[in-house]
């Protein structure tokens, strides 16, 4: 159809029509944008500019964020830092203006590849095992296919998170807690069931006279499976990955939950990074946790948000701006003790599992102020059946 | 190229019977159409011979080898889909090159027989295109090189030419033969499209609930149906039925119908009084005002060479194909005579048709 004819056409819409709409969507797409670039430029504030109220959109950027995010700082006395050089780098100086030194990289990068890992590998599983079992239920009479779809849909109508205790326990049984293969299993667990039906759809669409015309001209069904069925379900294919791809990457409760050191990923890692600075800081007087002081890793969740964008980072960065501070100051003293137990002299040495475990879970509960002290009491529980019943006393004795 | 054999063949799909009591012989180099409704077991039939199904019970012979239960990739067979089945995936060329890969064939070969095949089918121009921006003829072609190339025993095809437009369609049908006169390969075509099985095959099976309903050549089917069903299936329009309740005896030469005597071919056999079904085809109908038998005109159809005229003759309507010369008034008395050599006779609670000697005559003739 040509221009000229749009004008008078009873399906195409007028050009002010056309305008109209184009603006709403550019709008529509502005607001959603906000909040991204929101994070963007929160990673470049300062820890105190990132959480003043009324919030500051003109603002120092610094990139104290990304500094926090791949460096670990000992905080030292101003005498100390004065008598080193002058700074190497400009992390070096952001670090040195808040009395603290860099004391090596953080353990990001390896988190970030632990994401990759688990994310990719899972993916694939889930995919690979998804293809296949989807084929099945398309291609053949199962018996009770209705019931076994159903069945595998039904492992996704409950939140997670509920079976996060059991998975636990199950875990540590196994020795799969804080292992790369762990959370490959069970991210694969939870995303089969999408990709089975997900995949079954797009392999229904695809006739059956194709792997029947395969099978007559001499291929075998796995033949006709690989060479005619699996090109045309490429898309699906595609598409399942990315699904499967998304939930493993962002997943953050399970990753809290059963990784520590090892295995751990990348979400969970910066969300810790203030526990991190409290420990390596114990040198210092009894101040550094003021708010501000804690809260200063929020720049570098940001920071992580704009290198490895998972939302889930922002969910748990809400969740602890939104009162969970109380709960927090007084585990990590109890974690500390806890460390002190353990470890006798090695007081800047705590076991990566311990705090990370006990902060991650008050995170992960956090979002129910109501019942926060239930929550806590989980928790510790929990740490205390890990490192046996002694140790596990000493935390909760810290906390009541 | 071979011969294909099936011997009391049966499907069931759960209660449902798709196929019973099959039997028929192809012989080399000959085409068959299995002809009849949806659902009547054409398909099934030959996705069972395909190896796509296995029969319930029943055997099925390629070359006098019994492969009932071979795997279709073991039967070397070729099937032309309805919908075509080319992977979209592949261009024209790595379609028809398809089966042969699968045998292990040098590529060099390969690239040969994928372009003498382009050449017998005229596609040599859309070898290296996509299959899926051609249009419905060249697609058929590209299917029916993907089964050619191969020279497999026989060739299967399930209504290839359903999705043409009727035009195309006619201009197929007529590459289709060509294709078969040259190289003779054993065919089993399924179609419910009377004409397309008229036009092409050598052999017709008319298929009906399951059943073989009547196996011959065109001719035969058309001239001596061997039941109502098959004389109302074939031709178009169908076969007149005028029935009566009358009992007749072996070696009569008319029957009475409404008080008219009608000639027919001798009969063969004794029936009980009974209900009997008088068939016509509507060119064996000429009007002749002094014939007893007399009816009113109901509708009349102009066809150009020719015209159908509908009669209502208080027995039932009768369609009459007559010359488009003469005009006919609606609810003008005419008179009809009915070609007494070409009549059927049918028992109507069996369906089947009466042995007379327009049957025996005709088969030994």
């Amino acid at each position: 159809m040509s221009t000229a004819n749009t004008a008078h056409s009873v399906v195409e819409p007028s050009q002010t029509t056309k305008r109209i709409a184009g603006a709403i969507v550019i709008l529509y797409a502005i607001v959603t944008m906000v909040p991204l670039a929101w994070i963007f430029l929160t990673s470049f504030k300062s820890p105190p500019d990132s959480i003043s109220y009324p919030p500051k959109i003109v603002f120092q950027p610094t990139l104290e964020g990304y500094c926090n995010l791949f460096t670990t700082r000992t905080r030292q006395t101003p005498e100390y830092i004065q008598s080193l050089g002058a700074p190497v780098s400009t992390c070096d100086e952001i670090t040195r203006n808040r009395n603290m030194v860099i004391a090596g990289p953080s353990n990001y990068w390896p988190r970030f590849q632990n994401s990759l890992i688990i994310a990719f590998g899972s993916t694939f599983l889930a995919v690979f095992l998804g293809t296949l079992s989807a084929y099945g239920f398309s291609r053949f009479k199962v018996p009770l296919a209705d019931d076994l779809l159903f069945f595998i849909l039904s492992t996704r109508m409950m939140p997670p998170i509920a079976v996060a205790i059991p998975i636990y326990l199950m875990y540590r049984e196994l020795g799969l807690s804080d292992t790369a293969l762990g959370m490959i299993l069970l991210y694969t667990a939870v995303n089969v069931s999408l990709a089975v039906w997900l995949l079954k759809g797009f392999i229904d669409e695809i006739p059956r006279e194709y792997e029947e015309a395969a099978m007559i001209d001499g291929y075998t069904r796995l033949q006709a499976f690989r060479k005619v069925v699996l090109p045309q379900a490429t898309t699906g294919i595609a598409a399942t990955a990315i699904f499967c791809l998304i939930f493993a990457w962002n997943e953050y409760a399970f990753a809290v939950l059963l990784t520590s050191g090892s295995a751990q990923t990348a979400p969970p890692l910066s969300r810790r990074s203030s526990a991190r600075a409290d420990r390596t800081g114990r040198r210092l007087p009894p101040a550094p946790r003021s708010s501000s002081y804690r809260s200063s890793s929020s720049p570098s969740f940001c920071a992580n948000n704009s290198c490895a964008a998972s939302p889930s980072e922002r969910f748990a960065n809400d969740t602890r701006k939104s009162g969970n501070r109380q709960t927090e100051t007084s585990v990590l003293p109890a974690a500390r003790g806890y460390g002190k137990h353990r470890h006798g002299p090695d007081r800047h040495r705590l076991p990566d599992a311990v705090p990370a475990f006990r902060t991650g879970s008050l995170h992960l509960f956090a979002g129910h102020a109501s019942c926060r002290d239930r929550d806590v009491h989980y928790c510790l529980e929990i740490s205390g059946v890990n490192h046996g019943g002694d140790q596990g006393q000493k935390p909760a004795q810290g906390l009541r | 190229m071979a011969e294909i054999r099936v011997k009391n063949l049966r499907k069931d799909f759960g209660e449902f019977v798709a196929v019973q009591d099959s039997s028929f012989t192809v012989a080399d180099g000959e085409f068959l159409a299995l002809l009849g409704p949806s659902g009547c077991g054409k398909t099934t039939t030959l996705r069972m011979i395909a190896g796509l199904e296995l029969p319930t019970s029943g055997q099925i012979f390629l070359d006098g080898e019994d492969v009932s239960f071979n795997r279709a990739s073991a039967r070397d067979i070729a099937f032309v889909f309805q919908l075509f089945a080319l992977y979209p995936h592949m261009n024209v060329r790595k379609n028809i090159g398809f089966p042969l890969l699968s045998q292990g064939v040098p590529k060099a070969e390969i690239k040969a027989r994928v372009e003498e095949t382009a050449k017998l089918l005229q596609i040599g121009h859309i070898l290296d295109k996509s299959v899926s921006g051609l249009a419905g003829g060249d697609r058929q072609r590209v299917a029916l090189g993907r089964a050619i190339v191969r020279r497999p025993k026989c060739f299967l095809m399930d209504e290839p030419l359903g999705t043409l437009d009727a035009e195309f369609r006619e201009v197929m049908v007529h590459e289709l033969r060509e294709l078969h006169n040259r190289i003779h390969a054993t065919t089993v075509y399924v179609t419910h499209d009377q004409h397309e099985a008229m036009a092409m095959a050598d052999k017709i099976a008319v298929m009906n609930h399951g059943i073989i309903e009547q196996f011959g050549t065109p001719q035969e089917i058309y001239n001596r149906p061997a039941s109502m069903y098959v004389a109302d299936f074939i031709g178009s329009p169908p076969m007149n039925f005028l029935k009566f309740t009358a009992g007749v005896q072996k070696g009569a030469g008319s029957v009475s119908f409404d008080g008219v005597e009608i000639a027919l071919p001798e009969v063969h056999q004794d029936l009980a009084p009974g209900e009997l079904a008088l068939g016509v085809r509507p060119e064996h109908i000429r009007f002749n005002d002094s014939s007893a038998l007399r009816g009113s005109v109901y509708g009349a159809e102009y066809l150009g060479t020719n015209q159908i005229v509908a009669v209502e003759t208080g027995k039932g309507l009768l369609k009459a194909r007559v010359s488009a010369d003469r005009t006919f008034r609606i609810g003008e008395t005419v008179g009809l005579e009915l070609n007494s050599e070409k009549l059927s006779l049918f028992e109507c609670a069996s369906g089947r048709a009466v042995q007379s000697s327009l049957y025996t005559e005709a088969r030994h003739g």
